[in-house]
């Protein structure tokens, strides 16, 4: 059975008032919590949360298609390295170049 | 000095035998997968650590169906159940000059282990430990002198010099508290 839509949905409060506040100052800072039971609000968006899964905390940067669901599903308590460890396998990341260094000198 | 492309390299994962006329399914490990485990291509069969056999033992791909992520595939040198069970969780290789070569702004995953990590303005932060792959995105463990700290890959990561071995990020204030 669904939670009482009367009470809304579950937020931390002091979590809540963390947001609160670095939205009223339309600051930008990591917030550590573990609150993993936290439902993700639209005032959330683009925060960035570290949210402890009982060993570290995993940085979730927040995303409009996060909202609703919980802080703690986006911070699974058992990290996996893969089947491969450290040997060669054929997956890629984008390796973005350092932007080019201003040239000095000159007008 | 950036690490050399190995010889070969990993593409999937033997998981099970499937069915009684050798087939077998294939976890991918790779970003090709329709590629590489395609009728017609061949793999080279791997130990169950991910190291080549010392034989080296080619496996020609006959056919390959999608199944549950992954896929079911019948190599032509094995053709029974007995055969097939034998294969289970030994790896499946490829020679690097048949995949898809690296582009200038891409890096093996693999390579990002062990390199430094650096803020922007050069002060050191630690040494990549672990890379995992969380739902939301690749992530980073980075070891530092008092423990180690996770760091998305997306957003954060601002360069990747793989010839010196540097990671460069722009953390927000309070990710590496």
């Amino acid at each position: 059975m669904g939670r009482s839509v009367k009470k809304g949905p579950f937020v931390q409060e002091a979590l809540s008032k963390k947001v609160d506040a670095l939205n009223a100052k339309n600051e930008k800072r990591v917030i550590k919590t573990w609150s993993r039971a936290s439902t993700v609000l639209p005032e959330f968006v683009g925060h960035t949360f570290a949210v402890h899964n009982g060993n570290k905390f995993i940085p979730v940067y927040v995303t409009e298609n996060m909202v609703g669901h919980k802080l703690g599903e986006f911070a699974p308590t058992r990290l996996f390295r893969g089947h491969t460890g450290a040997k060669a396998a054929d997956k890629k990341a984008p390796a973005p170049a350092a932007a080019a260094a201003p040239a000095r000198g000159g007008k | 000095m950036a690490i050399p492309t190995p010889e070969l390299i990993i593409v999937g994962r033997v998981r099970k035998a499937h069915g009684i006329r050798g087939d077998l399914v294939v976890e991918p490990i790779t970003d090709e997968p329709d590629a590489v485990f395609a009728p017609g291509r061949r793999v080279i069969a791997g130990t169950v650590t991910g190291d080549p056999s010392k034989e080296r033992p080619e496996l020609h791909i006959e056919q390959a169906a999608p199944f549950k992520g992954g896929f079911i595939v019948h190599f032509a040198e094995i053709t029974d159940r007995a055969v097939a069970d034998t294969w289970r969780e030994r790896f499946l290789l490829v020679p690097a000059d048949e995949l898809e070569p690296l582009g200038d702004d891409e890096v093996y995953v693999h390579e990002l282990s062990g390199m430094r990590v650096e803020l922007e303005s050069g002060e050191p932060v630690g040494t990549v430990a672990g890379v995992y792959e969380l739902p939301q995105g690749l992530t980073l463990e980075v070891a530092r002198d008092n423990g180690s700290v996770l760091v998305p890959y997306e957003r954060i990561v601002t360069s990747v010099d793989r010839e010196q071995r540097v990671i460069r990020i722009a953390p927000p204030h309070g990710l590496l508290d």
